[in-house]
């Protein structure tokens, strides 16, 4: 059982994380050295976007089938600047404290963690192989790539 | 003195682990093998205990224990719509060690608490099978992971103290393990409904074997929105050569607002021979502030047909929680016991409880 797992996460809430999100769009509208983060997806996906809020709800666990599709979200190993703004922005927490809250989640009775890989490479490679795959990279790694489906851009740190 | 000392070393070390915290994860042809862990060390002063010695009660010396208590590792396996837990534990604390009978057994053995597989045919409906926690009230089906949550000390209706025997040799409150369950969650607009349908073979004999003639069934039903959750827990078992038919039910609410989190729930047990008798209820308020969480609690627990909390005991509890970082957690906590039992002859009608605990995930 879940529960209400978007509420354990010590974070900001809902309006929280709704405010984190506009905080980072404010944060770096104005910096020239700004460039987006976009969440991919396979082209199996039965979606062609997904919002913010089901974005948090997949990377919790809350969300594990798009359609029929069963979901498998990507995250990084080493958690670098971009994944630090897209963890704040998208479930309220830095990477390191997300991760830790998944092992909890883990002992909490089940739940699925994002799987964990190493570069933006490795996210477009699984994204592209596999159906359900979910992963989010910095814009200027898909310049050519169209094998992935581009479900989400959020204009953060690169 | 000696004992506070060595709990600081024993942090310090904890606090050395943290460096190389986090999950061993491995992929291998679409199947994911990952590790997870926690380990606690506490310490736990009473300073008297009311024990049952055949028709009295006898208070018991003060305790003064500093343990490695709890060392959980969970083997989670993922491979498509397939996930498959292995829970397995060692503890060595004093509760984990004092039997029924007033022996000592148990000090570091390893127990494979759950082993189960999934099946995810969507949110909606996954089926998993083997051995599990029996998701019951709120942290029923994570109570083996209490150290990870605040507070150290669980509800009594989920972890009775130690003095505790249950009417009739019921070994929980709650129900033990399912075997079978449905389970899902329906999503809304703004509900979010979560439910789960179990089946098991009954609560264990003393030696630890299943009772299979006592089959059980369970059903919980959670309903969420805007962050505030109310649910409600059935559990039915056939005991048939103890007490009958038994009954549990509860009623449960967590409620957030901004850093505050209010949690509630009652529980009642009946049976059909009369033989069981238990209402226990809690309420706790916690607010976190940073990396603290502050928390103040009260419990009650009645069991008419246990000498000792036959006319109840109620027990106050404070606390604190800090995060040093995401893996290392330090708790510390008074509880205030007072038992209304003052007709029996020997009684102890109040105890005072500290428990420090520092704990590691990795």
């Amino acid at each position: 059982m879940a529960g209400a797992r978007a509420h354990r996460l010590g974070g900001f809430g809902a309006w929280g994380s709704a405010l984190a999100v506009a905080a980072v769009l404010l944060s770096f509208a104005g910096a020239a050295w700004a460039e987006e983060v976009v969440v991919v997806g396979n082209p199996a996906l039965p979606v062609d976007s997904v919002s913010t809020e089901d974005l948090k709800r997949i990377y919790v666990g809350e969300k594990t089938f798009v359609g029929d599709v069963k979901v498998d979200a990507l995250d990084y190993t080493h958690a670098g600047p971009v994944a630090e703004a897209f963890l704040r922005a998208v479930v309220g927490m830095e990477a390191k404290r997300f991760h830790a809250w998944w092992v909890k989640e883990v002992f909490h009775g089940g739940g699925i963690p994002p799987r964990r890989v190493e570069d933006p490479a490795e996210v477009l490679r699984l994204v592209a192989s596999e159906p359900g795959a979910i992963g989010y990279v910095p814009a200027s790694s898909l310049a050519g790539n169209t094998s992935v489906k581009r479900l989400l851009s959020l204009p953060i740190l690169p | 003195m000696a004992r506070l000392a060595a709990f600081g070393l024993a942090l310090g070390l904890v606090c050395l682990q943290a460096a190389s915290a986090g999950a061993v994860s491995l992929d291998v042809q679409g199947t994911r093998l990952s590790i997870y862990g926690y380990l606690d060390v506490q310490y736990t002063y009473m300073d008297r205990m009311p024990m049952r010695m055949g028709a009295t009660v006898m208070p018991m010396d003060a305790i003064s224990t500093l343990d490695q208590d709890h060392l959980n590792l969970i083997v989670h396996t993922v491979r498509d719509r397939m996930v498959a837990n292995v829970n397995l534990e060692s503890r060595h604390a004093f509760e984990s060690a004092v039997q029924n009978d007033g022996t000592v057994d148990g000090h570091g053995q390893w127990n494979v608490l759950e082993a189960w597989g999934e099946y995810q045919f969507s949110d909606r409906y996954q089926v998993r099978g083997g051995r599990f926690l029996a998701p019951f009230g709120i942290y029923n089906h994570m109570r083996y992971a209490i150290a990870l949550f605040a507070p150290v000390v669980l509800p009594t209706i989920y972890e009775t103290p130690p003095n505790y025997q249950a009417s009739g040799g019921i070994d929980h409150l709650v129900p033990d393990d399912g075997n079978v369950m449905l389970h899902g969650a329906f999503e809304g607009p703004t509900l979010r409904t979560e439910y789960a349908l179990y089946t098991g073979s009954g609560h264990q004999r003393a030696n630890g074997t299943d009772k299979n003639e006592a089959k059980n069934v369970g059903a919980q039903v959670n309903a969420s929105a805007g962050g505030q959750t109310v649910g409600v827990s059935a559990y039915w078992a056939n005991d048939e050569d103890a007490f009958g038919d038994r009954v549990h039910l509860a009623a449960s609410l967590d409620l957030y607002r901004g850093p505050a989190n209010l949690q509630g729930e009652v529980l009642a047990i009946r049976s059909s021979t009369d033989a069981v008798d238990v209402l226990s209820y809690y309420g706790r308020l916690s607010y976190r502030a940073g990396s603290d969480t502050l928390f103040a609690g009260y419990d009650f627990l009645r069991d008419r047909s246990n000498l000792i909390y036959r006319d109840g005991m109620q027990r106050w509890s404070a606390g604190v929680g800090h995060e040093v970082n995401p893996w290392i957690l330090l708790k510390g906590e008074y509880h205030f016991h007072i038992y209304d039992g003052s007709q029996i002859p020997g009684a102890v009608e109040h105890v005072h409880m500290v428990r420090v605990a520092a704990i590691m995930v990795f």
